[in-house]
């Protein structure tokens, strides 16, 4: 599929086909898009366990379901749980990762990217992200009092698994899968997969075919462009030019928004479609 | 593009074409697909200024360098620094702002509805006071937000749908909020520097990654996810693995448009690569 | 003070309004209520005593607590009157009365 039409395909999907199997192949080529994902500061935060729903009991599966996840979690075939190693920003490891880049003329000289500028520079100013003094735990809730990142660790971790998800919900809609980033209880997956406690958790992605239309009532609302972008300074909005808006529609990235006039119909169809209350 | 060729296509561009502008409906085009990314309770957490190199003075441009980002300041026409909004929980669950989950319109929309447990007084009442409520009452708080690092991600992937060069660096929070006047509740998530690629599309090839079975498991960390080869080839030729770096002329290339841009070629820095 | 009349419970109130206010009017109807009454009946509670049960108000704010210990007693109560009737459409009125009012739960999918 074409980009545009990629991002304007994507839904948060709630509603997957529970008897339909995902493929294996599919789900390693959603891995491998997100193995081509930019890291953040050259570090290798990024761990996903693909948890299969049929291989877990049903009381497995009952324990893994939050306040705000519960169907979805029954229906999705496939979780794609996303995690950052803390132990990957490490002076040594983060040394070795741009010395390699800059051995393959990734970073080069014109940069600033030599050996001797690294000792001087950059490696210290890595170094103290991760001292930084302001530490916050790696997991919340009750596995809250195990090990500590710095904030400044734990902002790049973050942003490393936000660009990841981002790979695999457009490499899902690219295979014809639906996704949806959602909750699910890490600390009962911690303790039922052995997760290390150096993993810092994050969303999990259901995936699976979806069981609703592919539009699934419309593309979702936001708030004002113009209060999200700005242009040279906060204050001073991006200006919307409709005509990139228009050809942007063309492409199929921006698409009809929701509600559609049916959805309401929809949504309990598909109640009775999977036994669920409306 | 396909979207596989420009997953493929991802890489740290390093040499830019200063003098050539990119075009305005381009940059929108990256605001616009970063504000279409996945959201938690549908709340605008990403938020993005675009500055232009020839908009800015050279004492601006040094207050935004890190040791990692100082030469590509200088040379991409195009920088959209990214940020998280570490206010925006806040505004949508007391303010009730933006068409968020706190606000109903999720529900009222069909988007979340009964067949998943959810009514307008489950959000309003339950939901918002004990879920999305509890730890707004110890402020903004640092320590990033995956969802600011969605919509940044969607964004870098319209560039390259675009043909343009992208690539991510850090920069300097203090000196930024001078230039750019940022709120204290934004927290920056990277710098996005973006314009023509003064170097071939396949920059030096795609980059080292470490084992594909390190990163990726099944059911439990320790049963590697096993690359199925057939797979692998499958995906090279859809252009989403594509050649590894080094390619063969990265050497003579990169010395090339150091010359062309002026900047140090590394024949003269002991230990220069 | 007099229990009103099932049907003029202010959750059986709140039931209807809500699933009007999404499903339009007419998306409610007495077979509804039908339901629910054979539910309340096996479970010896009125309709409003069943949401109070499981939601407590706050103290200090207008917002609701869930008991979690009530929901889970109920939402297994739904399940038993499922089997008992062998009709997951039954047990889904039920459902979904408790959803309209505030109490969030779902059956397992049909596959």
């Amino acid at each position: 599929m074409e980009v545009k039409s990629v991002i304007g395909t994507r839904r948060s999907i709630r509603f997957f086909e529970p008897w339909r199997e995902v493929e294996r192949e599919k789900i390693q080529a959603i891995l491998e898009a997100t193995y081509r994902a930019p890291r953040m500061l050259e570090t290798d935060f990024l761990r996903i366990v693909v948890m299969y729903r049929d291989r877990l009991s049903e009381e497995e599966l009952a324990t893994l379901q939050t306040p705000t996840t519960t169907a979805q979690l029954d229906m999705a075939p496939v979780v794609l749980i996303f995690y950052a190693e803390s132990e990957a920003f490490e002076a040594s490891k983060l040394e070795a990762n741009h010395q390699a880049l800059m051995d393959l003329g990734v970073l080069n000289p014109s940069h600033g990217w030599t050996k001797e500028r690294y000792a001087s520079s950059v490696g210290p100013y890595l170094q103290g992200l991760a001292d930084d003094a302001d530490r916050v735990p790696i997991s919340f809730g009750r596995d809250a009092g195990g090990p500590t990142v710095s904030r400044e660790v734990m902002r790049l971790a973050r942003t490393a698994i936000g660009v990841a998800q981002t790979f695999a919900l457009l490499a899902a809609v690219d295979e014809g899968l639906s996704a949806q980033l959602s909750a699910i209880n890490t600390t009962t997956v911690k303790a039922m997969m052995g997760i290390p406690d150096s993993w810092i958790p994050s969303s999990p992605m259901l995936l699976g075919y979806h069981g609703e239309s592919r539009a699934a009532g419309g593309q979702r609302p936001r708030e004002a462009f113009e209060e999200d972008f700005f242009e040279l300074r906060y204050g001073h909005p991006f200006y919307r030019e409709p005509a990139v808006v228009e050809h942007l529609r063309e492409c199929d990235m921006i698409q009809p928004g929701a509600p559609f006039p049916w959805r309401m119909t929809e949504v309990r169809a598909l109640a009775r479609k999977f036994g669920l209350p409306d | 593009m396909e979207f596989k060729k420009a997953v493929g296509g991802v890489r740290t561009y390093q040499y830019f074409e200063p003098w050539h502008p990119v075009e305005r409906g381009k940059v929108q085009t990256i605001l616009e697909a970063g504000r279409l990314a996945s959201r938690a309770v549908n709340t605008a957490f990403s938020k993005a200024i675009v500055a232009y190199r020839d908009s800015l003075s050279v004492e601006e441009r040094e207050l935004f360098k890190t040791p990692l980002s100082a030469a590509l300041f200088d040379v991409a026409p195009v920088v959209i620094f990214w940020y998280y909004d570490m206010d925006a929980r806040r505004q949508a669950v007391e303010e009730k702002k933006w068409p968020t989950v706190a606000s109903g319109t999720l529900v009222g929309i069909g988007a979340l509805g009964p067949p998943h447990g959810w009514s307008h007084r489950y959000v309003q009442q339950v939901v918002l006071p004990e879920v999305l409520t509890p730890g707004l009452e110890a402020g903004p708080q640092r320590g990033g937000n995956p969802d600011a690092g969605v919509g940044m991600a969607q964004g870098l992937l319209a560039a390259l749908d675009e043909g343009l060069a992208v690539c991510l660096a850090p920069f300097d929070e203090e000196g930024a909020r001078k230039v750019l006047r940022t709120p204290e509740t934004w927290e920056p998530v990277t710098a996005m520097f973006v314009g023509y690629p003064a170097e071939s599309v396949e920059a030096a090839g795609q980059e080292p990654r470490p084992d594909f079975e390190s990163m990726f498991f099944e059911q439990s960390p320790d049963q590697p996810f096993v690359r199925d080869d057939a797979v692998t080839a499958r995906l090279r030729e859809q252009g989403l693995i594509q050649r590894a770096a080094p390619v063969p002329w990265r050497r003579p290339e990169a010395r090339a448009l150091s010359r062309m841009l002026e900047l140090p070629t590394g024949d003269d820095v002991a230990g220069g690569n | 003070m007099s229990t009103p009349s099932f049907g003029n419970q202010e959750s059986v109130r709140r039931w209807f309004d809500s699933r009007a206010g999404l499903w339009g009017p007419g998306s409610s109807d007495d077979g509804l209520l039908d339901w629910l009454e054979q539910f309340c009946t096996k479970v010896e509670r009125q309709p409003n005593e069943l949401i109070d049960e499981c939601l407590r108000a706050a103290t200090d704010s207008d917002s609701l607590v869930l008991r979690t210990r009530a929901r889970r007693r109920y939402i297994d109560a739904i399940a038993q009157f499922e089997l008992d009737n062998a009709s997951r459409d039954a047990a889904n009125v039920v459902r979904s009365f408790f959803i309209h009012n505030g109490v969030a739960m779902n059956p397992t999918v049909l596959r």
